[in-house]
């Protein structure tokens, strides 16, 4: 069978890993190859580091981090942020990146995941959409320069895919940093969409990401937040979703399924030990 | 369940540990305690001087790189004939379209000194995905194309029943039969794989472990010193790297 992954998100800004609330406000959380480190021990599947800053600016996410932060990654490596050519999508994995993450380019030339496709591989090209509710609360695309994608999130994955992209990417800018739950209402049903779709922003809880990976649609779920702040996080989630029915793979050498988690995911203290009789 | 484990999921009784000295202050006393200390996977996994990456242009040559740096192997990326005809082990890694990967090979002068070693020095090697794919006899992607023929499967298409999506991209568990290259590797462990083409499960001795993707396709395979693996052992976390140690300790008892 194949599981379902748990990514790690990962937003840099000024070569940190940061914490992100709506997109728009950023609190430091550390270095990237140490948060590697760390989220690769406890048992992640993927890790995916987008550097926020990169897209406003042209340049390239932070080369040396991306290659210190490889060296220490034993699962697939995704990175983004500002990849606009072959030729910087080529640094990116002569850093040691997997997979490059590509947005504003592949929405105003779809075109652009097809040719990264031919010289890299389909399988290392993931176009990132966002999305946000309009006021009916409709979930459409956030449109960036020159988006020729339509606004429709299953139409623009459809595009997507036809034009070579690999896996998608779907962030929600409104439920970013929320902790309120994950919010694609659209995947709700949604036929498989013939390559795996990952989804990102607002998971506070263990329940949230269960929810999602239910979903027929939903090959993998992005987390951010929720992994940064405790300590096995990956492992306390894993642990959770195996218990709640979710076929996620738990490989690492302990798995606190004896351990009672409270609702942020932390353990709680071993229930007494009935009295010897 | 390990001692590492037992540790972290216990309720840790502090009385035995922790004492209060004549001040009230809280103390150590380390002589009734041992500290837990979780062996690495690679511990020891036997060293070996030299493992060539081959680079073709079409592969994470430095994921692999570094992850058999991890396990102890002095592990370096090299095109170069005089080194692959001289590397006591080979890795040949993959990411891409077969066609290009043979063009490839051809165009760096890469495949006689690549046949040379592996057929007639019978250098231990280690494919790995589109590596893995050009070691069998032919594959049909984007057009009939021949492999270097060190095994007879034949890559395809997948068409996985139940219209599950392609390309199989993620954790999928294999089912092994008892080999040194997987040994340690505990029954159901996952491995990262990622591919469109996959070679069809035919019950050949080679065939070490299958995965099923709607289907069985051949996961892991073995002919004398010529190792394939479809998924990738650099990006399978302990599973992976175990199996890579695996393949260091059979390079290293076969010198």
């Amino acid at each position: 069978m194949l599981r379902k992954r748990i990514v790690a998100l990962l937003p840099l800004r000024g070569g940190l890993v940061v914490q992100s609330f709506g997109f728009a406000r950023h609190l430091p959380v550390g270095r990237l190859d140490i948060a590697v480190d760390f989220l690769d021990e406890w048992g992640v599947d993927e890790i995916v580091a987008v550097d926020i800053d990169a897209g406003n600016s042209g340049q390239i996410a932070d080369l040396r981090a991306v290659e210190r932060a490889a060296r220490k990654c034993r699962v697939p490596f995704a990175v983004g942020g500002g990849v606009s050519t072959v030729e910087g999508a080529r640094r990116l994995l002569a850093s040691g990146a997997d997979k490059v993450v590509v947005r504003t380019a592949v929405a105003a030339n779809p075109a652009f995941a097809g040719e990264l496709g031919e010289h890299f591989g389909d399988q290392c090209v993931v176009a990132a959409v966002d999305l946000a509710p309009d006021e009916a609360g409709v979930h459409r695309l956030v449109p960036t320069p020159g988006s020729i994608l339509p606004p429709d999130p299953l139409a623009a994955i459809a595009a997507l895919k036809r034009s070579g992209a690999g896996e998608v990417l779907l962030q929600n800018r409104k439920a970013d940093g929320s902790r309120a739950g994950l919010e694609f209402p659209f995947l709700d049903g949604a036929p498989d969409p013939g390559l795996p779709v990952i989804v990102a922003s607002g998971a506070g809880r263990p329940e949230h990401v269960a929810a999602m990976l239910r979903l027929r649609a939903v090959a993998a779920v992005a987390i951010g937040n929720l992994l940064s702040h405790t300590e096995h996080s990956v492992t306390h989630v894993k642990s959770f979703l195996r218990r709640a029915g979710c076929d996620v793979r738990l490989d690492t050498n302990f798995d606190y399924a004896a351990v009672d988690a409270d609702a942020a995911g932390r353990p709680l203290p071993a229930r007494p030990k009935a009295p010897a009789r | 369940m390990t001692p590492a484990a037992g540790h972290l999921a216990r309720r840790v009784d502090r009385s035995q540990w922790f004492g209060t000295s004549a001040l009230g202050q809280i103390e150590l006393l380390p002589s009734t305690w041992t500290p837990i200390s979780i062996p690495p996977v690679d511990a020891g996994a036997p060293r070996i001087s030299d493992c060539v990456i081959v680079d073709y242009e079409l592969g994470n040559t430095l994921s692999v790189m570094h992850a058999l740096r991890r396990v102890g192997v002095a592990a370096r990326v090299s095109r170069d004939p005089a080194d692959i005809l001289r590397a006591p082990a080979l890795v040949l890694p993959g990411v891409g379209a077969f066609a290009k990967a043979m063009a490839n090979l051809d165009r760096l002068d890469l495949t006689v000194p690549l046949r040379c070693a592996v057929e007639e020095r019978r250098t231990p090697i280690l494919g790995i995905c589109l590596g893995m794919q050009i070691m069998g006899k032919s594959s049909t992607e984007y057009g009939y194309h021949e492999g270097l023929g060190w095994f007879d499967y034949e890559i395809r298409r997948m068409e996985p029943a139940g219209g599950l999506p392609v390309p199989h991209v993620g954790w999928n568990s294999v089912a092994k039969t008892p080999e040194a290259i997987v040994e340690g590797i505990p029954e159901g462990a996952s491995f990262y794989f990622d591919h469109g083409y996959a070679a069809p499960a035919r019950r050949r001795a080679y065939e070490i472990a299958t995965c099923d993707y709607g289907g069985s396709f051949v996961a892991l395979a073995r002919r004398e010193h010529i190792f394939a693996a479809q998924f990738h052992p650099e990006k399978s976390q302990d599973a992976g790297q175990k199996l890579l140690a695996n393949f260091a300790g059979i390079v290293a008892s076969s010198l």
